[in-house]
């Protein structure tokens, strides 16, 4: 699971939660692998994160690095920056761990990097 | 009915949990990358860089790749499917589309193709719509694609429907789309044959985007939904299905086809079933050959369980009636009902209603493996099983339906006729896999001994279990109808079968069973020996398990895979072999304790397979068990098998026949008896390697865990039969990785062999019927024994390899011993697989039940044969390599100085050879590797049995056999010793690669192919005849052989039909062929592989040699074979690299050929030949592989061998799925979609949503539409 994805998940799909959001992350195997920068890709993604989720998260696995806690404003330009970015959302991967509800606690088991947000009956 | 809103949610969700979810689960990796549809490729493609993209069903993440400045995120809930796609480097997780996790408006775009189609209520639809268009953010484009109703090539009489998982004439494109399914999944149709009536359609489209909404919406969802807040479509489901039922009613009458349904909807649910039973063989044929059996199918479920509580009382009344009926069935059943609830899951009801569905999961699966029996004796398929099932519980009592609910009943009548056997096999699967998985651990966690403790107190109960199931089942079944009666016997079969076939694999766990076989069978010596033994095959057994397990699980999802690839039959054959695997080692872990009842549950495993064999197990059993006796008997066990299902005949008949034999043999001679168990043990072998066989094919991973593990049993055979000859050491440093593997395999059968003996005895009390069949085993042991004699070499070989083992466990180590416990093990596990593969292939219908039976007898004498003489051909190689160089640790080495100081000498002396100079120990070795040899032969034999008798009763005979297992390998060894000896130090290598490449690329061509090849060799088989016509065909063909194919190989083919020659006219001196053939052995262990497989056409042709003398058909054989002949020649020439492979198969081919043109009519010889064509296309393929193998390995002739033997094993297995598949097709769950249904129900319920385009495509409606931002004031 990339933290691109983890910043749309939530958990609000579970009986009584209504926000579920941000979804905490207990990383037990985390894997970084190389991926292609493409500079206005990222740039384009950028707008529609929840920054300080994407901080959190990083912050959370040890692989915030350098990232800023608030957005910059000139990110688009800033070459390094969407580096560094590209390398938390993407590069940066949760291969077996756990994602918790920030509510309800609810556990969601990540294995193989994959998340499992398949929710019980009696969840819904 | 319907009553609270609540009860229909949970109908609906079981519902989709079990045709949707379940299906997928199981047929995820069948499914085969589609192409992308061209709009969706192009709405990817459109995107801006940067968006945000979710892939609501991803399946298989075909669209997660198309646009790499876009990020996709792939979710899907069937979690296999999820694993696909995350093997891609996609970003995928595992979520429901009614509760999908992530925020409002957060995608850019989101597609949903084909997964709508898969709830089953309106209201679910619509929340899946609203979830969509929850995620997507305003202004995002959304891409829903759903099954239409108006198809070409299906016509829906209602819109809930169940389809069978892609068959065959859908299946091309269908597999290719059936990949991508979230929740659901897309069961393609033949949507590029749709396109073109759609082009109508999609102009309309166009002009719906002006008019879409109220114009299609109108005529369509016109009756208000009343109660139901979305009842839209209530009523026109109502009215399609009322005018189906009509329809189908019309048409039943007039064709006869499905006529149950209508029945009992139509008259009433307790009359139909009479007209049930005598409809049923058209209306099995029909439903299962052809996929519109959906059609027929078509049951609404969510929409007439609403209806039914709303407004249409006939609809629900029909239920109800179903339901009844169903109730019924269970309470007059237990053990079917217990199965039929435990599968359905629906229904907890029902588990409470049979009260011993709980206790007895296994023997609820075997039940239901007896009515697919019996079901499968009147014809085809599981509808048709399903029907019998329900039929007799119909008659019985008529109780409980009232309580349930309406959907649950719906579902679960839906799932009994359609998907029972689905159901069953799933959790049959399921279960295995669990109880393996538990017992793996359970045997690696705490050890062999604890192992062997746990297995033999469990068994005991499995074999309560087992017996009481048999004689309910079998009382039941003969009760239940005048069909079932004929059955019954067929279902005892299937039970001893299946019984066996757990047994077998517990046994081969645990050397209690073998102690058990051991006292069964009166050879306290042998018993002795083993004790030694069984330690270390418990170990081995663990180590078995564990690679049984995971081959078992790829054969699973193997199963699955090929069974979307191929056909709806291919699923059912795939996942009946799943639960043969799991549940022998399930059974094993149960009854390895009592021998007998072990047996039995041994057979169970093969009773998954024995569904598919539409003829009688009986039949089947007789033909496999004995596959020398089987081919002579063909004529009877077609008479019989035709009615009986194709899929519960194979394993059943082979427990039958296990049993019969053992009957006879006891009854007539204790020779008899040793061969009856050396059959049985063959015949289980065979099961065991056919159950491993399918995994293979399965999953190329798994599969190559299997084939692996299949090929290190093989090698472990040799290599343990090297050891009992003191060459172990060399081999076990070839195949140090196999070793460990081998000893498992060796363990196995090992107590497989025991396991027999209890078998027989659970098969003689089951057997009332048996007595016919123990005469004309009785017969065909008389056959085989005469054939024996009269050819030395097969009878010799075979013989001595049982004696020499029990010699071995007599007088000499327990290495000997292990060796040939081991052996049988191993032989059993191919035997089962090709057989019940065959049979299963036999099963699904495509070609006649005659054929199927024969095609599964002669394929598995064939490959067993091909088999037995690579094993042999080993054998003598590894004996002559120990006497040459015991303590080789590079057995090449000295083969190769050996060798090249033998080659000359061998070449010139292989026909004159006088080499009585063979050395005490080399003599042993050589009878090692002859009895090794022989015990392969006769796993191969087991059909012919006589071999096997002989050998036990005698130590003479053994003795006898021994020297001519030794001529035999002498000969083959003179066959091997025309290829250089170089090959065998890249032996152990090349196998292995071989192995895993064999795995890798039998997956799909080979799987046809060898399925082809299987399906033609038991239809060769099937003339009891055969055999001998075989031999001689082999023979006729050899020379044609060599000539066509002598152009790469003439010199080995030349060298080998001379060797051919030599051994046939060598029959009686085989002591001197030995001699040289165990120098020239040593030379040509490269040449064994190719050898070895000649050498199974000149054991053949020896053996037709001797048959012919006995063979009245062997002119017109003869001429069949000269016919044959050239076809194989032809098939020969396009595998000219996989010679001794195509070889092989060519002769196994021409065998049957011949033996089709002997005994069988000319349709049958047509269709062999048309099969026979079939198979050198799908030959082709295969051999290639084996002839990498053997070019690069020839050396390890048994490599080769195995290679052959897994090739043969894995076509056997993959055809026999596909073709059986049919039976045991999965079904899957749509609401088709009527033009502008989807679009009404956008516009209706998702105010948010505006509809861009409406298109169809693919067979499906699609939508483009926007998110819009809607303002309420």
């Amino acid at each position: 699971m990339k933290l691109l994805t983890h910043n749309m998940l939530t958990s609000k799909c579970l009986k009584g939660v209504t926000v579920g959001y941000p979804l905490g992350i207990v990383a037990k195997d985390i894997k970084v692998s190389e991926v292609d920068f493409n500079s206005e890709f990222i740039a384009r993604i950028i707008p529609k994160l929840d920054w300080a989720t994407l901080w959190k998260a990083a912050e959370s696995i040890g692989h915030v690095g350098e990232l800023p806690q608030t957005l910059i404003q000139d990110f688009e330009t800033n070459e390094e920056f969407l580096k560094k970015v590209h390398h938390v959302l993407l590069e940066v991967e949760v291969i077996n761990g756990d994602l918790l509800c920030p509510e309800s606690g609810r556990k969601f088991p990540i294995n193989d990097g994959i998340p499992n947000m398949l929710l019980n009956e009696d969840e819904v | 009915m319907s009553e609270s809103d609540g009860e229909q949610v949970a109908r609906s969700v079981a519902l989709e949990q079990a045709y949707v979810h379940e299906v997928y689960e199981q047929c995820a990796e069948k499914t085969v990358q589609s192409r992308h549809w061209p709009r969706i490729y192009q709405f990817l493609e459109e995107l801006e860089p940067g968006a945000l993209v979710c892939d609501i069903g991803c399946g298989n993440g075909k669209y997660l790749s198309v646009n790499h400045s876009i990020f996709k995120v792939g979710v899907d809930r069937c979690k296999r499917f999820t694993d696909i796609a995350r093997e891609k480097e996609n970003e995928v997780l595992i979520c429901d589309n009614l509760a999908l996790p992530f925020r409002d408006e957060s995608f850019d775009a989101v597609l949903s193709i084909a997964v709508v189609h898969h709830f089953a209520t309106t209201e679910r639809r619509v929340h899946a719509l609203k979830e969509l268009a929850r995620v997507l953010r305003i202004g995002g484009r959304l891409v829903i694609s759903v099954w239409a109703m108006e198809q070409k090539h299906r016509k829906f009489e209602s819109q809930d429907v169940l389809v069978p998982w892609p068959k065959a004439y859908c299946i091309n494109s269908l597999s290719n789309r059936s990949k991508r399914s979230s929740v659901p999944h897309t069961t393609d149709l033949h949507c590029n044959q749709n396109a073109q009536k759609f082009l109508s359609s999609s102009k309309r489209n166009s002009q719906r985007k002006c008019k879409s909404k109220s114009y299609w919406i109108d005529p369509i969802f016109s009756p208000s939904p009343s109660t139901s807040s979305l009842s839209s479509p209530n009523e026109t489901c109502y009215s399609f299905f009322r005018r189906a039922l009509q329809k189908l009613a019309g048409s039943r009458r007039g064709s006869g086809n499905r006529p149950w349904f209508l029945d009992s909807w139509q008259s009433g649910s307790g009359k139909n079933r009479k007209d049930y039973e005598q409809e049923e063989p058209p209306d099995v044929d029909e439903l299962p050959i052809e996929l519109r059996r959906v059609e027929n199918v078509n049951v609404t479920l969510n929409k007439q369980s609403d209806s039914l509580s709303i407004k249409s009382k006939s609809l629900g009344d029909i239920l109800e009636i179903q339901r009844l009926d169903l109730v019924r069935s269970r309470s007059s059943i237990p053990g079917l009902c217990s199965m039929l609830t435990s599968e359905l899951n629906l229904d907890g009801e029902s588990r409470t209603s049979s009260s011993m569905s709980g206790s007895k999961p296994r023997l609820v699966k075997q039940k239901t493996h007896l009515v697919d029996d019996t079901g499968l004796e009147h014809p085809d398929n599981t509808a048709i099983q399903e029907l019998f099932k329900d039929i007799p519980d119909f008659q019985v009592t008529p109780g409980h339906y009232l309580k349930r609910g309406s959907i649950l009943k719906q579902s679960s009548m839906n799932e009994e006729l359609m998907s029972t056997d689905r159901l069953e096999e799933k959790e049959r699967v399921r279960r295995n896999i669990m109880k393996q998985a538990s017992l793996n651990e359970d045997i690696i966690c705490k050890g062999k001994t604890f192992e062997s403790l746990r297995d033999s107190l469990y068994s005991v109960n499995a074999t309560k279990r087992f017996q009481l199931l048999k004689s309910g089942l079998t009382n039941k079944i003969k009760q239940s109808t005048t069909n079932i009666e004929v059955s019954g016997i067929s279902i005892k079969n299937g039970f001893v079968k299946i019984l066996q076939g757990w047994k077998s694999s517990e046994n081969d766990t645990n050397t209690a069973n073998e102690s058990i076989d051991e006292a069964s069978k009166t050879k306290g010596n042998d018993s002795k020996v083993q004790p030694a033994t069984t330690p270390k095959r418990e170990t081995e057994v663990i180590e078995r398990r564990l690679s049984r397990e995971d081959g078992s699980d790829s054969s699973k999802d193997s199963s699955l895979q090929s069974d979307t690839s191929v056909d709806s039959e291919d699923s059912f054959a795939s996942v009946i072999f799943v639960p043969k695997q799991e549940a022998q080692p399930t059974t094993e872990a149960v009854i390895p304790a009592s021998g007998g009842h072990q047996l039995g549950s041994i057979s169970a495993p093969p009773s998954p397979r024995v569904k598919h064999p539409p003829d009688t197990p009986n039949s089947r059993m007789k033909v496999i068990s004995i596959s020398p006796l089987l081919k002579q008997f063909p004529a009877t066990s077609k008479s019989l098998p035709p009615p009986s299902p194709p899929g519960l005949s194979p394993s059943c008949t082979l427990n039958p026949v296990f049993t019969r034999p053992f009957f006879g043999s006891n009854v007539v001679a204790s020779q008899q008896q040793a061969s009856g168990d050396n059959t049985v043990n063959a015949k289980r072998t065979e099961v065991l390697n056919n159950g491993y066989h399918p995994p293979t094919n399965d999953d190329s991973q798994a599969n190559k865990k299997n084939i692996e593990s299949e090929i290190c049993g093989r090698n472990n055979f040799l290599e343990g039969k090297k050891p009992s000859l003191q060459t172990i050491r060399a081999y076990r440093s070839m195949t140090e990785s196999l070793e460990v593997e081998e000893p498992k395999t060796i363990k196995d059968t090992t107590p497989l062999l025991p396991v027999d003996s209890p078998d027989v005895s659970l098969q003689e009390k089951g057997t009332f019927e048996i007595s016919k069949e123990e005469e004309s085993r009785k017969v065909r042991l008389n056959q085989i024994k005469e054939l024996l004699k009269q050819k030395p070499g097969f009878a010799t070989r075979t013989k001595p390899s049982f004696p020499l083992v029990r010699r071995a466990s007599t007088t000499a180590s327990g290495r000997l011993e292990a060796v040939t416990k081991v052996l049988p093990r191993l032989l059993s596990l191919e035997l089962f697989n090709p057989e019940t593969d065959d049979l299963d292939s036999d099963s699904s219908g495509v070609s006649s039940p005659d054929s199927v039976g024969s095609v599964i007898s002669v394929i598995s004498d064939e490959r067993y044969m091909a088999k037995k003489d690579n094993t042999k051909s080993e054998c003598t190689e590894s004996e002559i390599l120990d006497s040459s160089a015991e303590n080789v640790s590079d057995p090449s080495d000295v083969t190769a100085d050996e060798s090249s100081g033998y080659v000359a000498d061998s070449k010139e002396d292989e026909t004159k050879t006088t080499g009585d100079s063979s050395s005490s120990q080399s003599s042993r070795l050589l009878e090692a590797a002859a009895n090794v040899a022989s015990s392969l032969e006769d796993a191969v034999e087991t059909a012919i049995t006589k071999t096997h008798t002989k050998p036990y009763p005698t130590q003479v005979a053994q003795q006898e056999s021994v020297e001519s297992s030794a001529g035999s390998d002498t000969k083959v060894k003179t066959k091997s010793d025309i290829q250089l000896p170089e090959v065998e130090d890249t032996w152990n290598e090349e196998c292995r690669k071989h192995l895993i490449d064999f795995t890798e690329k039998l997956s799909e061509n080979l799987m046809h192919g060898l399925d082809e090849n299987k399906n033609d060799q038991n239809i060769l088989d099937k003339p009891f005849l055969s055999k001998k016509n075989l031999d001689k065909r082999n023979v006729e063909s050899l020379p044609s052989y060599d000539v066509s194919s002598s152009i790469p190989n003439k010199s080995k083919y030349n060298d080998l039909s001379n060797t051919i020659a030599w051994l046939s006219n060598t029959n009686n001196g085989f002591n001197e062929e030995m001699h040289r053939s165990t120098s020239d052995d040593i030379m040509d262990f490269v040449m064994v592989s190719n050898t070895g497989e000649f050498m199974n056409e000149k054991e053949t042709s020896s053996l037709d040699k001797q048959s012919s003398e006995k063979s009245y058909l062997r002119s017109a054989n003869s001429i069949g074979s000269s016919d044959i002949g050239e076809s194989i020649d032809n098939t020969i020439s396009f595998s000219d690299g996989s010679r001794a492979d195509s070889t092989g198969r060519l002769c196994s081919s021409m065998m049957s050929l011949l033996s089709n043109t002997n005994e069988y009519p000319k349709s049958y010889a047509e269709k062999r030949r048309l099969q026979l064509q079939r198979r050198s296309a799908s030959e082709e393929t295969p051999p290639r592989y084996p002839d990498n193998s053997k070019r690069s390995t020839d050396c390890l002739v048994t490599t080769t061998g195995s290679n052959d033997s897994l090739t043969g094993s894995s076509s056997q297995e993959s055809l026999p799925s596909d073709r059986g598949g049919g039976a045991i097709t999965y079904h899957q769950y749509y609401h088709v979609f009527r033009e502008g249904e989807l679009d009404q129900l956008i516009n209706k319920y998702v105010e948010n949503l505006h509809i861009i385009s409406s298109y169809y495509d693919h067979a499906s409606w699609c939508i483009v539409a926007e998110k819009v931002q809607v303002w309420t004031i």
